[in-house]
């Protein structure tokens, strides 16, 4: 690792990913005050009849609903706004790298030292990764923090851990998603708008799947359709398996970019 | 020992030939300029020797090392500055110097070339979005040889410099290359390349022309003669010479002759004739540029 490279990478990405930490911090802890102050475990249990298709779309759960603390958490956790925050970043960390480095020209003075491009690549992923899961660890931290301290009575925290860690494999993997395309192409915001779209496609058919049984059979190419804190926060083993598989996939996709980049022209 | 070697380096972009077929040498210690018109092929050569592109076919040599599969050590005592040079806007210069210097051993030369260059401490501490064309340019330059490189590398490397600037980079460039230091040189700027350039290569549509001493190249020059005479007279004999001859006014009867190798002759016949004045330009290497680029000149 060259630590000038990672000072200079962190400096300038910390900025932005303070904010999103502090907007999803709010977030969590505006979702657990409104639970305590408005009742929302009887006024939602009295809408679930009306509103369980919707419900069931947001948590990505296919079985019937229960409507307790847990499963406004994981509705929280899941909340479209968590979603596109992360995928935002991983979006906009993904296309940085090269991407955005060719189609700025800057690549020409960052891949003219002498240093290997896979270097360069394992460093940009570390500051980007190490971003992703500070961001993610400390959310999930903070709606424990928020749920305990308005003794709400959350599930434990090794189920805490368990969707943290969920989280960070989903953040991950939308992570190693945009660095793949970001390694095809050489213009920034192109890549930052295919990764996006890309992102929305997936949601799309993860929450229309989860509604519709013809579309049904297409989740398991949806990301999102893995990305289940219920079960992690209900300590159920589907949540490890959705685990393990979002962990594979930023694997897979990470290794994949890293020959494209490796090979391609600059 | 060449710092620079390729053999039949061709690169294609789909069906762009980029760059066909180039073999050029550069001797270790020289200042080289490579000379093309924008599209020539220049800034591809320069990212094939960089290793930053694959080459379609044949290969190069840089410091003795293959630019394919040993880039990263070559660019190690290499110093680069790009054509289209950009930078992070929102760092400044200090920032971006101590980044791309990180990856050499620390040289006290990036201070002397600060003050070479006119570039103050507090000029450093600005954000790089706030710079003039010539502060980036300078930036670039400073960047580039920061760690005393063995071979630099630098593309159109006087574009944005003001005239008082634009010299004492030309100072610098004679100190380096005094220090052992070979500059690799790519401009379309022609007076860069008389200012500095030990040698060059000309290089147009992918190929490359011809490659010779500057001074060599200057010899294959056209002089020019604009001749007054004090009333006209026959001119056919300069035809004869294999000289041209053009009759650009009258009066006063004002003809231009051209020859490329037989000066002598053409001035000794003028000596016969009531010359009332002659205009000889000094000899510039633009004329032969254009001439290669036109096709006036074969292949050597």
């Amino acid at each position: 690792m060259n630590r000038t490279l990672l000072r200079f990478r962190l400096k300038h990405s910390l900025p932005g990913a303070a904010f999103a930490l502090g907007g999803l911090i709010l977030f969590g802890l505006l979702m657990c005050g409104a639970y305590q102050a408005f009742g929302m475990d009887r006024n939602l249990a009295e809408a679930l009849p009306g509103s369980e298709a919707m419900l069931r779309a947001m948590l990505g759960e296919r079985g019937a609903l229960m409507w307790d603390l847990t499963s406004f958490l994981a509705m929280a956790w899941r909340h479209p706004i968590v979603l596109a925050v992360i995928a935002g970043m991983a979006a906009s960390y993904g296309s940085a790298f090269l991407a955005r480095e060719v189609g700025d020209g800057t690549a020409d003075l960052l891949f003219s030292r002498p240093v290997t491009r896979s270097r360069l690549f394992w460093n940009d992923l570390a500051v980007s990764s190490g971003i992703m899961a500070a961001v993610t660890v400390l959310f999930s931290l903070s709606l424990w923090v928020a749920a305990s301290a308005m003794g709400l009575s959350p599930p434990g925290v090794a189920q805490f851990f368990r969707a943290g860690v969920l989280t960070l494999a989903f953040a991950l993997a939308l992570l190693a998603v945009a660095y793949l395309v970001g390694s095809l192409l050489s213009d920034g915001r192109r890549a930052m708008a295919i990764s996006a779209a890309l992102f929305i496609a997936m949601y799309m058919v993860d929450a229309v799947g989860t509604l519709w049984d013809r579309v049904e059979p297409l989740r398991p190419l949806s990301l999102f359709a893995y990305f289940t804190p219920l079960d992690s926060l209900k300590a159920r083993p589907e949540g490890t398996g959705n685990a393990i598989i979002l962990f594979a996939v930023a694997a897979a996709a990470v290794a994949l970019s890293h020959v494209v980049a490796g090979r391609r022209d600059l | 020992m060449y710092a620079i070697s390729t053999d039949s380096l061709t690169k294609h972009y789909g069906r762009v030939r980029a760059l066909r077929g180039l073999k050029l040498e550069v001797v270790q210690g020289t200042v080289f300029g490579f000379l093309g018109a924008n599209g020539a092929g220049k800034t591809t050569a320069i990212r094939l020797l960089l290793g930053l592109i694959k080459p379609t076919s044949g290969s190069a040599t840089v410091l003795g090392r293959d630019s394919v599969t040993e880039g990263a050590d070559l660019r190690r005592e290499v110093g680069y500055l790009p054509g289209e040079l950009a930078m992070y806007p929102w760092a400044s210069g200090q920032e971006l110097i101590g980044l791309l210097g990180g990856f050499y051993p620390e040289t006290p030369w990036r201070r002397e070339l600060c003050d070479a260059l006119e570039m103050s401490a507090a000029d450093l501490r600005r954000p790089i979005r706030e710079y003039s064309t010539g502060m980036k340019q300078k930036l670039g330059l400073i960047q580039a040889l920061q760690h005393a490189p063995r071979l630099a590398i630098l593309d159109e490397p006087s574009r944005g410099l003001d005239p008082v600037i634009q010299r004492s980079f030309f100072d610098l460039i004679r100190r380096i290359s005094g220090r052992g230091t070979t500059v690799f040189m790519s401009t379309h700027v022609l007076s860069d390349v008389e200012h500095v350039c030990d040698r060059v290569a000309i290089i147009r549509a992918g190929e490359l022309l011809v490659t010779d001493d500057v001074d060599s190249l200057r010899r294959r020059k056209v002089h020019r003669l604009e001749v007054t005479l004090a009333q006209p007279a026959d001119m056919s004999w300069v035809l004869e010479t294999g000289a041209s001859l053009t009759e650009l006014s009258y009066p006063p009867a004002t003809y231009v002759i051209e020859t490329a190798d037989r000066l002598g002759a053409v001035l000794r016949r003028l000596g016969e004739l009531p010359v009332v004045g002659m205009v000889s330009e000094r000899p510039r290497l633009e004329d032969v540029f254009i001439r290669y680029y036109e096709g006036q000149v074969a292949k050597p």
